[in-house]
């Protein structure tokens, strides 16, 4: 991902620095946050690690650099950025939804009774395909994303928080509420989790399984894909290898939160955002990826369980 | 009682596998029959046949998905090509360095897998397979980072130096038939048997008295140690390495080998890796739908035929001469 | 008067929450067969995973007699060196071996060869896995499984895959063979027959630890019986005593169904 340099500040010291630095990290957490809870609630039911959600997440902002790109340029809409930034959204959320249904279908569904390895093995490869497919029909350049969000930023405490930072958050928050008012109230979330929490029991209720692991995976894949256009805008540019490290981030923030705990997750995003960008800051921008992956490594020896446990069947 | 004592008769691999006495000898004279590109295919066929036997051993015995094992591959290579670099050590005092280097990759890389749980471990061995990458790329005073490592001198036995892609040929063939003879006989012993135990049901073989973490840690050893021959004899016939060819993707082939092959299938492993690696040079003009094709392949492999082509493994069958069978 | 084998003393259990055991105190005598009942859920597979090193106990003390040594914090595989060997409620053979391979799996404990001896069979080498094959033969003629001995165990009827695993266990040459719900899934007929060999085991100086949750099946067989609810023991003694105590009349009547099932 291209790394984005804060504006200059008003005093170089250290802890305005760190202070900005947070700030920085918390936006990539709300980012990782999204990817995570989607990872959790996957594994949660299904028992298998969705590789390739990174991937969806690509997808995602792929068509939003499309439509966005295409949108700006012919002026359609008179350059008002919010209906643009709504429209991209949109679309790169059916988008990447109707690809977490297709990734299911094919490659997940046929084997669902299979041992878990091979559903691993079938999700690395669709993860692979996936990838390969854009490097080929899209070729392996990246492309400037348009900047969607309102200019400017407000200051506090010797730091400064953009707009656009604040669309993020406010944009994830909504999404992350809407989700979970979706989980507690309607019919269909409800159902959700009683096949989230015991699979047999609710094929006895005559509850379609499969229907509502479908339903699972449209939900997670569109906020991947909003995920997808927020980070596509917010960093300026996309290309094929997003997904991957995406995809890693969100599995250790998901490891981190404790596998299947949707709240984990959320709050495993945040860490890891927080964590990267500090990392990449103080210790090292180039490895600041593997180092993450390192942690990662450490947290799944010394506590696999996360911070605030496993658990299979997801409550916000 | 004690009459009918049953009599075990060894089992007869000639008699129940005919053609491949005919596979034997068909390797041994086929340097005579080709002309020299294929004679240099093979070669490098065979490399990869020492490559996904090893992680045969880890995914088919011990039952570990191990996605990193290009970074044994590595550091075998790599081994071989800094005592060249240094210290312009010969082959065949580098080559069971490069084992026991890449053996002891395999045991570090083993004892945090020990400990997390079994989705994980796909994830862990991945993490690992980039940060020796990336430590191999970032040890610029060992290893010459992204440049690579070159001009490691052909092996020489006793003065007779291997220059020939016929030499380099039959050394491969040699050292197969060895790892293949020492699989067979792994997968019939008390080891293997064992390795298989932890494969099927792990809690079941530890109340059985099976060390897990004990037999699990071999298998990475053993693995790693014949990646790392592998790498060595890579190195010494292509004289260039670099960092570039043991990522994750030469990991995902290798692993694809022995999916193709059928997980825990000897023979079906030599297959696998025969296909995987000549199919993709046949169709040279398509390299780049190279990883496309494996990435469906891996799909359409988990859905249709899991066990791979040859199917499940067959078990040794005990002769037993009594009334029963 | 049998010498004790095994003495267990205050074993509990908690899951997150669940009390799953609650100071639970008996003894083993060796070469006596002891029943362990109770309603589904008492705790008994807890208790076998207690003792064989699956899980933990929180809290309690488990002593081997002759050695003086404390079973609670060994891990599976040490428990079974110490000659304890178990089968599980449900078949676990191993699906990708054959019938004999699996009992040979068994006889892992008391065997040597190792990688060296995977790469080069000496002698001795040679004469191990000999010995592997008759012992494993052997055990299969024992539960009358010597025909299907080539035949993949996946292969298998489900009550021979129960009958593979408890060879499987004895190739291990243990002391005391835990047995849970042996006739788990057999017809009527075989479940006498597994009876049959349950005698027979004990006449080979085996003690035998066995759960069944059906009275008729235990209080035929059974030396002594011990039985629990919810966690706790609430009787123990010889069947017929056991039988008649109201409180574990009491504790089966409140699940009448399970007791009349004979699965």
């Amino acid at each position: 991902m291209n790394t984005y340099r804060p504006p200059l500040f008003f005093s170089s010291s250290k802890r305005e620095m760190f202070l900005q630095q947070i700030i920085n990290g918390t936006i990539l957490g709300f980012i990782y946050s999204l990817l995570a809870m989607g990872m959790t609630m996957v594994f949660g039911i299904t028992q298998v690690i969705h590789f390739s959600h990174g991937e969806v997440f690509m997808i995602g902002s792929f068509i939003g650099v499309g439509v966005a790109v295409l949108l700006t340029e012919t002026g359609y809409l008179g350059g008002n950025l919010f209906w643009v930034l709504l429209i991209t959204m949109a679309l790169a959320m059916t988008g990447a939804a109707l690809l977490g249904i297709l990734v299911d279908r094919t490659c997940y569904r046929p084997i669902r009774q299979s041992p878990r390895i091979n559903s691993l093995v079938s999700a690395i490869g669709s993860s692979i395909f996936i990838q390969q497919a854009v490097i080929l029909t899209l070729g392996s350049k990246f492309r400037i994303f348009p900047f969607l969000f309102p200019k400017g930023e407000f200051h506090f405490l010797e730091s400064m928080v953009t707009y656009a930072q604040l669309s993020i958050v406010l944009i994830s928050l909504f999404l992350m509420v809407v989700f979970s008012l979706f989980l507690k109230y309607s019919r269909l979330g409800k159902a959700l989790q009683t096949v989230a929490e015991n699979q047999k029991v609710a094929g006895l209720l005559g509850i379609n399984v499969n229907k509502f692991i479908a339903l699972t995976f449209l939900i997670v894949s569109a906020m991947a894909g909003a995920a997808g256009v927020l980070t596509g805008s917010y960093y300026g540019s996309v290309d094929f290898f997003v997904g991957f490290m995406a995809g890693l981030k969100a599995f250790t923030s998901m490891i981190l939160g404790g596998v299947g705990n949707v709240t984990g997750a959320v709050l495993g995003g945040l860490v890891i955002g927080v964590a990267e960008t500090l990392i990449g800051g103080y210790i090292s921008n180039d490895n600041k990826d593997i180092l993450v992956f390192l942690l990662l490594i450490i947290i799944l020896v010394f506590r696999p369980s996360g911070l605030l446990g496993e658990r299979v069947a997801e409550k916000l | 009682m004690r009459m009918d004592r049953p009599y075990i008769k060894k089992n007869q691999i000639w008699r129940t596998n005919p053609w491949l006495l005919a596979v034997i000898i068909l390797s041994l004279i086929f340097p005579w029959l080709s002309p020299e590109y294929y004679v240099d295919l093979a070669f490098n066929v065979l490399i990869y046949v020492i490559l996904a036997e090893s992680l045969n051993i880890i995914i088919g015995f011990a039952g570990l998905l191990n996605l990193g094992h290009a970074a044994f591959f590595g550091v075998g290579a790599y081994t071989y090509g800094i005592l060249w670099r240094f210290f312009q050590l010969p082959f065949f005092f580098a080559l069971p360095l490069s084992a026991v280097f890449a053996a002891i990759m395999g045991l570090l890389l083993g004892l945090p897998v020990l400990r997390v749980r079994h989705d994980y471990i796909a994830i862990v061995t991945l993490g690992f397979g980039e940060v020796v990458k990336l430590i191999l790329n970032n040890w610029t005073d060992l290893t010459d980072g992204p440049n690579g490592l070159y001009g490691m001198a052909p092996p020489q036995l006793w003065g007779f130096v291997l220059r020939s892609r016929t030499h380099y040929y039959y050394l491969a063939l040699l050292l197969v038939y060895l790892i293949l003879f020492f699989m067979v006989r792994l997968g019939h012993s008390r080891l293997g048997r064992a390795w298989i135990a932890i494969r099927e049901d792990e809690v079941s073989a530890a109340t059985l008295g099976i060390r897990i973490d004990r037999l699990k840690l071999l298998a990475f050893t053993v693995g790693a140690g014949l990646a790392g021959v592998a790498g060595c004899l890579m190195a010494s016939k292509h004289r260039f390495i670099s960092p570039a060819g043991f990522g994750f993707y030469e990991s995902i082939i290798i692993l694809c080998m022995v999916i193709v092959g059928g997980i825990g299938n000897i023979p079906g492993v030599v297959l696998g890796a025969s296909i995987l690696y000549i199919v993709p040079e046949i169709l040279r003009e398509f390299s780049d739908f190279r990883m496309i094709t494996v990435g469906a392949a891996m799909i359409i492999l988990m859905i249709f035929r899991p066990e791979g082509i040859l199917g499940k493994e067959k078990r040794k069958m005990i002769r037993v001469r009594s009334p029963y069978s | 008067m049998p010498g004790r084998y095994l003495k267990s003393k205050n074993i509990s259990k908690v899951f997150g929450g669940v009390q799953a055991l609650q100071n639970v105190s008996f003894e083993v005598f060796q070469g006596e067969i002891l029943g362990l009942i109770g309603p589904n859920g008492a705790g008994k597979t807890t208790l076998f995973n207690c003792l064989t090193g699956i899980y933990a106990p929180t809290r309690g003390e488990i002593i081997l007699e002759d050695s003086r040594r404390n079973l609670v914090g060994l891990k599976p595989a040490e428990v079974a060196k110490l000659g304890i060997a178990r089968t599980f409620q449900n078949s676990r053979v191993f699906s990708g071996m054959t019938t004999l391979e699996n009992v040979m799996v068994g006889c892992h404990l008391w065997s040597h060869a190792g990688l060296g001896g995977a790469l080069f069979a000496g002698k001795r080498v040679e004469k191990e896995e000999e010995e592997i094959i008759e012992n494993s033969l052997e055990l299969l003629e024992f539960l009358e499984l010597a025909p299907l001995a080539n035949t993949l165990a996946s292969a298998l009827p489900y009550g021979f895959q129960r009958r593979l695993e408890i060879a499987r266990a004895m190739a291990t040459h243990p002391q005391l063979l835990l047995l849970d719900e042996p006739p788990c899934g057999m017809n009527p007929h075989e479940s006498r027959a597994i009876m049959e060999v349950i005698r027979r085991i004990r006449d080979r100086e085996i003690t035998v630890l066995i759960i069944e949750h059906d009275m008729k099946v235990i209080m035929g067989i059974s030396d002594r019986v011990i039985c629990l609810d919810h966690g706790e023991k609430i009787c123990e003694g010889p069947p017929q005593v056991v039988q008649k105590d109201p409180k574990v009349i009491d504790a089966y009547l409140g699940r009448e169904e399970d007791a009349l099932r004979t699965e």
